[in-house]
């Protein structure tokens, strides 16, 4: 490259951008800008959320009124508000189509593992962040959604218990203490909240953001397919390479404006909600999770044990395992890879619908566990229940697509699809399907609620 | 090579497209948002109107009602949001927003919010020191109308606003004694002393078991053991849709409503009477203002057949009946009906009236008629004891009701009475039953 | 060749991307900027937590020529003359300390400033007066000092 044909690199876009952007990463139908959504969204947290901390106040007696004042009193407080819960929830969402996009356009090969595992921390702390500031408001919502996650990080108790061995070794009364510095929910737990959602995990997300970013650098940008002169990438060669300022900053800059639009929007139209204050003694019923734990909510309603520790604990470690599993080198960074992808995925699909009607209708038809299990067995509910038996029914799908296509990339999509869109489901369905004592209603206006 | 550019510009026509759109809507909602919480707040709205009306005072040349004063000489206003700043009580009322008229007494004619303060309660209690939500209830912190008064289901607050009577009952936050100015109160609380209410319920820890608690009644969190839906609406719509209000005026009215299965008689109160009921038992809440309670006046001891009288009315009336005449069923007992105790003197073998009197004063003296020792002036004063001791030990220990029909439920029994109420009040009972004969 | 073609491409695009786009960032940046103006007034509150600085002290009738008032939460003496009646701040105007008055001003206990009854300072380390406050008259007829609200001295309110 002549001399006159760079650009300085002296802006901090530069640094983390290369100076030139190779044009197929431009297309939006690509990436949908979902990994630039996500970070936009953390750029739109930490503002309002700074903004916000300058009037919260985290102490139980306070809390809750000085969430009140910011509604009321405080100038843009409630458009600020509004905006912090939107966008969080935005990010949840748009994390999770982030996984996906990368997961179906296989851009985890190739020298991107390690990569895929950053996003997966990346994934977890957002989860985190999201559950540590669920908890700040103190009110009603805030109390007893904190109350079922934490019992569900102390579930490893009912394993020691059922072992035996809870008196030398107790993970779950251990992981009980440290999120909430005593045995109940009180002002210690939301000092500690307060603590991991501003200081720590914003300032993890920020370090290994940085290593995902620099990653992508040292992988020379986004992934782009081998046969770039294939009809699919539109007769675009190696070289098609655009100077990264204009083209690549004012894409990412339109598709920032248009996630800050929706947040804005959103946060115009819909107050974020905020129950009444925190009652120890009065629980909510039902008592939700935050949405995005609604999946699992479901789950450890069948057995605490399993849906709320084995399960997540599988699935996020066959996750990380995707990139090592998956080693062949086609179908680079391209949707659904060839044709077979499509038909794989949307078989998929069908088949995880078909399986959640089934065992859901069944639970709820013939009353599980009580038919099932008349007399009691206590162990034996943990490991059969209808959420182990559709991760069950998932991998054996899995390995049958796998066998039928000779591929690994086919089981794993079988797999994958499967997982995705059975959390997809759960998590409509504990939304929209249960009620009071948890409850089937086939809509919330059923339920007599206060 | 065109071809190329063209791509370029395709992805870009639409990026352009997105960020156009998305600039105009960022735009128009903050600046909608701006205007919604500057322009059109409703306390703005009403402190305009405020100053137009002090206008209108100057321009009819009307002096101000008490100094002779224009209105313009007396006010130095700007249009802000107002508050009371209550540390101790956690609150900060921002009812004065709207209601910038509260202390002018030049505004008692005109509708609220722009209304002045009525009677002269601001006069003793300092607006400033108390603010307005201890005794009004609603939502302090709020600045529109709707959330302060928190009467939708869908403002989460547990204490919407409290209107006449009902608001009488805050007024024993931190009064003791009874006031002049809550005739509701005071009526509900006569009725609930005279009709033995505790003879099944709880209140400060004194009382019957049969039923629940009294404690916290008063707060809202009683109105989550019953779904909004389940509450009438004509009941509903008396209180305002104040849930906790509803709820006990329903339970105190309709036993029988929920649930189905209560155990609680059903007095057959008027409308009037529930009300008042109502306005006592909202103020039995957990959270008095300790530190601002007042001393209750003392009081003096009463003769012995008066306070035997009050004690009976507060725990007894209810299953033996006004002055103890009976009438109440009692089902699956052996007699049907719970037994009267108006015949008293008769069974203690205490026909004249001078014997009455008699046993009366041996029982103020000396508690227990056991320690009287012989009593030569009180003919077959040894068949009174005869009668007596049965008589206390039913009151002290209670007594299992015999059920008339083995298979069937368990009639109501009489309640252990010994760890509830004194020695000295069983004797007042006594001697009070002996002297209504 | 094919480089200065390219060349040539890239500058095309480069001009032609900046001015077809060059409309659509400058509406975006507008917004960004009432974006953050819309968010950032958060930092300035309009209803300040606290007291409010205004007390009531009174009716007129209660200040009778003579009387000197002394109230101890808002820290401000009151007193009443012919002529009228003050307000006068109990702070010392040199680091806080609350002044006593005696016969003929106020003293600091804590660094020995001297002011007059006028609170015009005479001696020590303070450096202004004893700020006066402004009583006003409410509708109900008490007065009412506003601590928000400094007077020149010597304006004593009468009615």
């Amino acid at each position: 490259m002549k001399k006159s044909q760079h650009r300085n690199n002296n802006n901090i876009f530069l640094h983390i951008h290369s100076d030139k952007t190779h044009k197929f990463s431009l297309r939006w139908n690509y990436t949908f800008g979902l990994g630039i959504m996500c970070m936009g969204l953390f750029f739109i947290l930490s503002l309002s959320g700074l903004l916000l901390m300058i009037y919260y106040k985290p102490d139980t007696a306070k809390a809750y009124f000085s969430i009140k004042d910011l509604m009321y009193v405080i100038p843009s407080g409630r458009f600020v508000r509004n905006i912090h819960r939107w966008a969080a929830h935005l990010m949840v969402i748009t994390c999770f189509l982030h996984m996906a996009r990368v997961f179906y356009t296989s851009a985890y090969k190739r020298g991107r593992e390690f990569n895929w595992n950053i996003g997966m921390v990346l994934f977890l702390l957002t989860l985190g962040l999201s559950f540590t500031g669920y908890l700040l408001p103190w009110d009603q919502l805030a109390y007893w959604a904190c109350t079922i996650g934490v019992n569900i990080a102390a579930s490893p108790t009912q394993l020691t218990d059922a072992l035996g061995i809870s008196a030398v070794v107790d993970i779950g009364t251990q992981m009980k203490h440290l999120l909430l510095g005593s045995d109940q929910i009180g002002n210690d737990a939301l000092v500690r909240f307060y603590v991991l959602h501003c200081m720590l995990l914003p300032f993890l997300l920020m370090v290994f953001i940085g290593v995902h970013i620099w990653r992508i650098r040292k992988s020379r940008g986004l992934a782009r397919p081998d046969w770039i002169e294939s009809k699919w990438a539109d007769g675009l060669s190696e070289n098609d390479l655009v100077h990264t300022i204009p083209h690549t900053f004012v894409r990412e800059f339109s598709i920032f404006m248009f996630i800050l639009a929706i947040t804005v929007s959103l946060a115009y139209f819909f107050d974020a909600p905020l129950k009444e204050p925190a009652n120890p003694l009065v629980p909510e019923n039902p008592a939700k999770a935050p949405w995005y734990f609604l999946g699992i909510q479901e789950l450890v309603s069948y057995s605490g044990f399993t849906g709320g520790i084995v399960i997540p604990l599988m699935t996020l470690f066959g996750l990380s395992m995707i990139p090592y599993i998956d080693r062949g080198k086609k179908d680079f960074a391209r949707w659904f890879g060839n044709g077979a992808g499509v038909r794989v995925t949307v078989t998929s699909v069908c088949y995880t619908v078909i399986c959640c009607i089934l065992l859901l209708g069944l639970s709820i038809g013939y009353n599980w566990p009580g038919i099932w299990f008349g007399n009691n067995r206590q162990s034996l509910i943990h490991f059969i229940n209808p959420g182990t038996l559709l991760a069950l029914m998932f991998t054996a799908w899995s390995l049958f697509v796998f066998h039928r296509h000779h591929s690994i990339r086919m089981g794993v999509t079988a797999l994958f699809t499967c997982f995705f869109v059975g959390l997809v489901i759960l998590t409509y369905f504990a939304w929209g399907h249960r009620g009071p004592n948890w409850d089937f209603y086939w809509w919330p206006s059923l339920w007599q609620h206060h | 090579m065109g071809q190329t550019g063209l791509v370029i510009f395709k992805g870009a026509e639409f990026m352009k497209l997105i960020l156009c759109v998305s600039s105009i809507a960022i735009i128009l909602f903050s600046g909608l948002y701006l205007y919604q919480e500057n322009v059109t707040a409703e306390w703005r709205v009403h402190q305009l109107d405020y100053l137009k009306q002090i206008d209108e005072i100057d321009k009819t040349g009307k002096k101000h009602v008490q100094n002779n004063l224009q209105a313009s000489d007396l006010l130095s206003f700007t249009i802000e949001l107002q508050q009371i700043w209550l540390p101790e009580m956690n609150r900060a009322d921002r009812c004065i927003s709207c209601h910038v008229a509260m202390e002018d007494p030049y505004f008692e004619k005109f509708d609220n919010p722009l209304k002045a303060h009525p009677k002269n309660y601001l006069k003793t209690h300092d607006s400033e020191k108390f603010g307005c939500t201890i005794c009004h209830d609603g939502q302090g912190r709020a600045i529109n109308f709707k959330d302060a008064a928190a009467d939708d289901p869908d403002v989460f607050w547990n204490k919407p606003l409290l209107r006449k009577p009902f608001i009488e009952a805050n007024c024993y936050r931190c009064h003791v004694d009874l006031l002049d100015q809550t005739p509701d109160y005071n009526q509900g609380k006569q009725k609930f002393e005279t009709s033995g209410c505790l003879g099944c319920h709880k209140r400060d820890g004194k009382g019957g078991i049969q039923g629940p608690e009294f404690k916290g009644i008063g707060d809202a969190s009683a109105h989550i053991k019953y779904p909004e839906k389940l509450f009438d609406p004509k009941i509903m719509s008396q209180f305002f849709g104040n849930q906790n209000l509803a709820y006990i005026y329903e339970s105190v009215r309709f036993p029988n409503a929920q649930p189905k299965e209560t155990m609680m008689f059903d007095f057959k109160l008027s409308n009037e009477d529930a009300r008042t009921l109502t306005v006592y038992l909202k103020s039995l809440s957990m959270h008095q203002t300790g530190t601002q309670r007042l001393l209750q006046k003392p009081s003096y001891p009463l003769p012995m057949t008066e306070e035997g009288e009050k004690t009976f009315q507060l725990y007894c009336t209810a299953c033996h009946g006004k002055n103890g005449k009976g009438g109440v069923r009692n089902s699956n007992y052996i007699n049907d009906y719970i037994p009267k105790l108006n015949t008293l003197s008769d069974q203690m073998f205490l026909h004249k009236k001078k014997n009455q009197d008699a046993v009366i004063l041996l029982l103020a003296e000396y508690g227990d008629l056991l320690q009287a020792g012989s009593q030569p002036a009180i003919p077959g004063f040894f068949k009174v004891i005869a009668k007596y001791m049965p008589v206390k030990n039913t009151i002290v220990n209670g007594r299992v009701a015999e059920k008339k029909d083995e298979k069937g439920p368990a009639p109501l029994n009489m309640p252990v009475w010994g760890k509830t109420i004194t020695e000295e009040e069983v004797s007042s009972v006594i001697a009070y039953l002996i002297s209504i004969y | 060749m094919n480089q200065d073609i390219s060349k040539e491409i890239q500058k095309k695009l480069t001009r032609r991307g900046f001015l077809g786009f060059g409309g659509a960032v400058l509406i975006g940046i507008a917004s960004l900027f009432t974006f953050f103006l819309t968010v950032l007034r958060m930092l300035f509150p309009s209803l300040l937590p606290g007291k409010s600085g205004r007390f009531k002290i009174g009716t007129k009738d209660e200040f009778l020529s003579g009387i000197i008032k002394y109230f101890e939460n808002e820290q401000v003496y009151v007193f009443a003359d012919a002529e009228g009646v003050y307000a006068i701040s109990a702070v010392c105007t040199h680091l806080g300390c609350i002044v006593k008055r005696e016969k003929n001003g106020f003293v600091c206990p804590c660094h020995g400033s001297r002011y007059d009854l006028d609170g015009k300072i005479k001696q020590g380390a303070a450096p202004k007066d004893l700020p006066w406050y402004k009583i006003s008259m409410l509708p109900s007829g008490q007065l009412e000092v506003d601590k928000n609200r400094i007077i020149k001295p010597g304006i004593k309110f009468n009615v």
